[in-house]
């Protein structure tokens, strides 16, 4: 999965499935694995972006005719495309950012997200060298799905793939920070 | 390079076992083991392993901007308020009997479930409280390990704990529990209610520890202890804690992991640093004394450490920063910077003067509740039971152990420590071995990192039989203690201590063992065991050390065996501990470096010390500080300024004859200096005439000191001995 070949591009065949059969099944868990808790601070007001998944699988059916391979295959390319979601949101924010007035800036809205950004490139990078860690970190953190579910799509036990979150997250963090080195 | 699927599995189980491992000397040891000669593997794994917790918070932001963006993209598509998801629908809302239990009303709604009153009729009549647990019906694996769990609640029997009577499911299947029906009120609430003081306070709180000792010890850990978790009520004239709401429900809750790392449970003012820091450390029934230390905190001061009014809106990475960064204030400090008005309130709600309220909880309470409070686990108190005996011992007015080393509090302490040690070992043992099994038996392909497991398995019984020698050992100083001397070389002799990784937690045996041994005249043994004290305190706050009496016992020891070794000794205290913080520590390490002759670059470098030991009548030993002075002086030649030092230590009315007797040696020695021989001479007369009556006693105003140090005598002698080289006869 994930072979990309620029930098901040996401591979346009990722998106490109679709299967009436498979898509009742998966989308009713898709809608609950986007029903992730923000934040414990904000319990009570728990977002579920359905929408946003709903604007996946847009993407995702409309591209072409292909087949699900597995639901591995379907959680991949719904985790891709909010990815893509994220990161053209966050993309179109800071050119607008750059291109407002100074004295606007305050209002609260144009705050950094740079770390989606950050997270993305590195990614990227990262699907090259540790596939598996990769998939993890897309399945978690696009993705929104729990370690649970990430069990069942993947085929490994809870235990390996939390401990391979644990280790991933580490290692993306260290390529973020090379790259933030090699800039200053 | 691409790493393989199998590579990343067992360096994934590397990482996470070292991230176990709290105590970074231990970690690096495992490393190394690990790793042998793979000096490049372990670099990378050492990189790994302190990015981890940078990466925990990176992604935490991260998830925050992730919430964040969505909600904008959201609102931009003007999206209805989603429903309630499809699994979650409380679809047994309409329930009104599950198997014997008749719902009456609902009680409330949290901790991963709706909880309900409820009357059972067979097959005796009771109220008792249901709570059905919201968990994702699809979930297989979490039902599965929600029944394990339920087992272990069922087997908690405790009056201070509530009682789970039964359990069930529901018609759609979702798990029940039936338990005590328990009223009362919220403890903080309770006490001030009531008036409770302090005291009555504190043997409250020891009521709830020993109830969190007993699940501690069925392996149980609550992870939400908070006041609303604990009620208490009032029967026959005693005031009784119930603890309710037991880790299940929190682990099964939202249909999310049991340990997702990356997922908050409980109240962030009561949660312990390792369970916000999610670097992937598996959360232990240490955090559970956290949040005891947090309630005490509380019970004594009206405010959590963490005072999350003050900051009503913080994201929780705001939040988890100030619990992984903050500094504590002391109980006493914080009271004592409240307002008149607030103090007033407080001190009325426990029904104290201000006064005594401020005086009650300052000193060793203020210490109980810091120790409890430690950001490491490993310094924390590491049971239940141990904070427990500590706030008994305080309540009857005996020393208590949460107090930085000196002779008084060294052997409860090293007990308990040592006890925990071989408990955590065997802990992390089973803890591997149930997750070998898992795996093993899962997943084929998991078969190699199996094996990897099994090979770290056996690194853990390495080192729970470093604890359990250490263990051994321990008893072998309680047993010198009780004075059953030949059980102890008994056991010494099985058990060398080279057997001992030097650590903090075996600081206070070799402590113990050293001053035994040194009491009893076995220098060459009480030697052996200061070189391993002084590897130990090397991984120990530098200050706090200091602050015990542990370098002196060092340096005397190795004056009287080895003196060669004490110039290389001082040396490196030298580099590690100046400059002293406070004059107490400053006196310390005077003496700890000019207790044997010195060059003048040595003296050179304590000058900093001198200053900020002050004048020796301010210290809390007036003639030690004047006989550190009278040292400094000394050894830079200053025959005249010393020997004023000398007179104000001993016009000091609490002076120890041992000090007496170092003072009038270093008399002795700058009367020879200046060449008036007959007056060193009658000096060290007197200096021998002392040893020679007190006998190794020692002696404070004519009367024996209650508590012996056998570096105080060790001190006069080698002070006595440097005179009689340099006076003669």
């Amino acid at each position: 999965m994930g072979t990309t070949t620029q930098r901040s591009e996401i591979r346009a065949d990722e998106f490109c499935f679709s299967s009436a059969e498979l898509l009742p099944v998966v989308y009713d868990e898709l809608r609950r694995l986007a029903a992730f808790r923000l934040d414990h601070a904000a319990a009570n007001k728990t977002l579920q972006p359905t929408a946003l998944v709903h604007e996946a699988w847009m993407r995702l059916s409309t591209s072409n005719e292909k087949i699900w391979q597995s639901k591995e295959h379907f959680f991949n390319a719904a985790a891709q495309a909010m990815r893509r979601i994220l990161v053209d949101r966050v993309r179109a924010q800071s050119r607008q950012k750059r291109t407002r007035p100074v004295e606007n800036l305050d209002d609260g809205i144009f705050e950094d997200d740079s770390h989606i950004l950050l997270i993305h490139d590195c990614l990227t990078k990262l699907e090259k060298i540790d596939p598996y860690s990769a998939k993890v970190v897309l399945l978690k953190f696009y993705g929104g799905l729990g370690s649970e579910e990430i069990a069942q799509v993947t085929g490994r036990s809870v235990r390996s793939v939390e401990r391979q979150w644990m280790f991933a997250k580490a290692k993306l963090y260290q390529l973020i920070q090379q790259d933030q080195e090699r800039e200053e | 390079m691409t790493t393989s699927a199998t590579d990343g599995e067992i360096s994934s189980a590397i990482m996470e076992v070292a991230l176990s491992l709290d105590d970074p000397a231990t970690r690096q040891v495992f490393l190394e083991r690990v790793f042998g000669d793979k000096g490049a593997a372990k670099e990378e794994m050492t990189r790994l392993l302190d990015a981890a917790d940078g990466a925990a918070t990176f992604f935490l932001e991260a998830r925050e901007q992730r919430a964040k963006v969505t909600a904008k993209i959201l609102s931009e598509n003007h999206a209805a308020p989603p429903a309630a998801t499809a699994r979650f629908v409380d679809d047994d809302a309409v329930l009104d009997k599950l198997g014997p239990y008749r719902l009456i009303a609902r009680l409330g709604e949290g901790g991963g479930g709706v909880v309900y009153e409820a009357e059972q009729e067979q097959p005796i009549r009771r109220r008792v409280a249901v709570k059905i647990v919201r968990v994702d019906l699809g979930n297989h694996t979490a039902l599965a390990r929600f029944d394990v769990e339920r087992q272990a609640l069922a087997l908690m029997d405790h009056p201070n704990i509530a009682k789970v009577f039964d359990a069930g499911t529901t018609p759609s299947g979702r798990p029940y529990f039936a338990m005590e029906l328990v009223t009362g009120e919220p403890i903080v609430r309770y006490c001030n209610e009531r008036k409770l003081n302090c005291s009555e306070r504190l043997e409250l709180f020891v009521l709830v520890c020993n109830a969190i000792q007993h699940a501690h010890q069925k392996g149980i850990i609550h992870r939400d202890i908070k006041p609303s978790n604990i009620l208490v009520t009032r029967q026959d004239g005693a005031n009784v804690p119930k603890i309710i709401d037991f880790g299940i429900a929190k682990d099964a809750g939202a249909g999310e992991s049991i340990t997702a790392h990356d997922q908050f449970f409980g109240t962030p003012a009561y949660m312990s640093p390792e369970q916000v820091a999610m670097t992937g450390i598996d959360v232990d029934t240490r955090s559970d004394i956290f949040s005891l230390g947090v309630l005490l905190y509380e019970l004594l001061t009206g405010a959590t450490p963490i005072d999350r009014s003050a900051v009503p809106d913080v994201t929780f990475s705001q939040i988890r920063k100030s619990l992984l960064t903050w500094e504590t204030e002391r109980p006493s400090e914080l009271l004592a910077k409240r307002p008149p008005g607030v103090l007033a309130t407080l001190a009325q709600e426990r029904g104290m003067e201000t006064g005594d309220l401020l005086r009650f909880v300052r000193g060793d309470l203020d210490w109980i509740v810091m120790q409890a409070l430690e950001k490491n686990r490993i310094r924390r108190y590491q049971t239940a039971n141990g904070l427990a005996t500590d706030v008994r011992r305080l309540l009857a007015h005996e020393p208590i152990a949460a107090r930085p080393p000196s002779r008084v509090y060294v052997l409860a302490k090293f007990i308990r420590r040592n006890r925990i040690a071989c408990g955590a070992a065997l802990l992390l043992v089973i803890l591997l071995v149930v997750g070998l099994a898992t795996t093993a038996a899962m997943y084929e392909r998991e078969r190699k990192t199996a094996i990897e497991q099994l090979r770290l398995k056996n690194e853990a019984q390495a080192a729970r039989n470093e604890a359990d020698a250490r263990s051994k050992i321990s008893r072998a100083a309680f047993l010198l203690d009780q004075g059953r001397i030949d059980e102890a070389d008994e056991l010494c002799r099985k058990y060398p201590l080279s057997s001992i990784e030097p650590s903090l937690e075996a600081a206070a045996v070799f402590r113990a063992l050293g001053d035994w041994n040194s009491e009893n005249g076995r220098g060459d043994q009480a030697i052996q065991c200061y070189r391993l004290l002084r590897e130990a305190s090397k991984q120990d706050n530098p200050q706090k050390t200091l602050y015990g009496d542990d370098l002196m016992a060092v340096a005397a020891a190795l004056l009287t065996e080895n003196p060669g070794e004490y110039r290389d000794f001082r040396e490196k205290v030298l580099e590690r501990y100046t400059p002293a913080d406070g004059r107490h520590r400053a006196e310390h390490l005077l003496k700890v470096c000019l207790i044997a002759p010195a060059d003048p670059g040595v003296v050179a470098k304590l000058e900093r010390e001198v200053k900020t030991m002050g004048d020796p009548r301010e210290t809390p030993c007036p003639a030690w500080a004047a006989f550190s002075l009278s040292l400094y002086h000394l050894r830079g030649g200053n025959s005249v300024e010393s020997l004023k030092a000398c007179e104000l230590g001993l016009a000091s009315p609490e002076r120890k004859s041992s000090c007496e007797a170092s003072l009038e040696a270093v008399v002795a020695l700058n009367h020879a200096a200046m060449g008036k021989m007959d007056l060193a001479n009658a000096a060290l007369q007197r200096a021998r005439k002392i040893a020679e009556i007190c006998n190794g006693r020692d002696f404070e105003r004519g009367v024996p000191t209650p508590r012996l140090y056998w570096f105080d005598w060790a001190i006069a002698k080698l002070m006595i001995k440097e005179a009689s080289a340099r006076v003669g006869g």
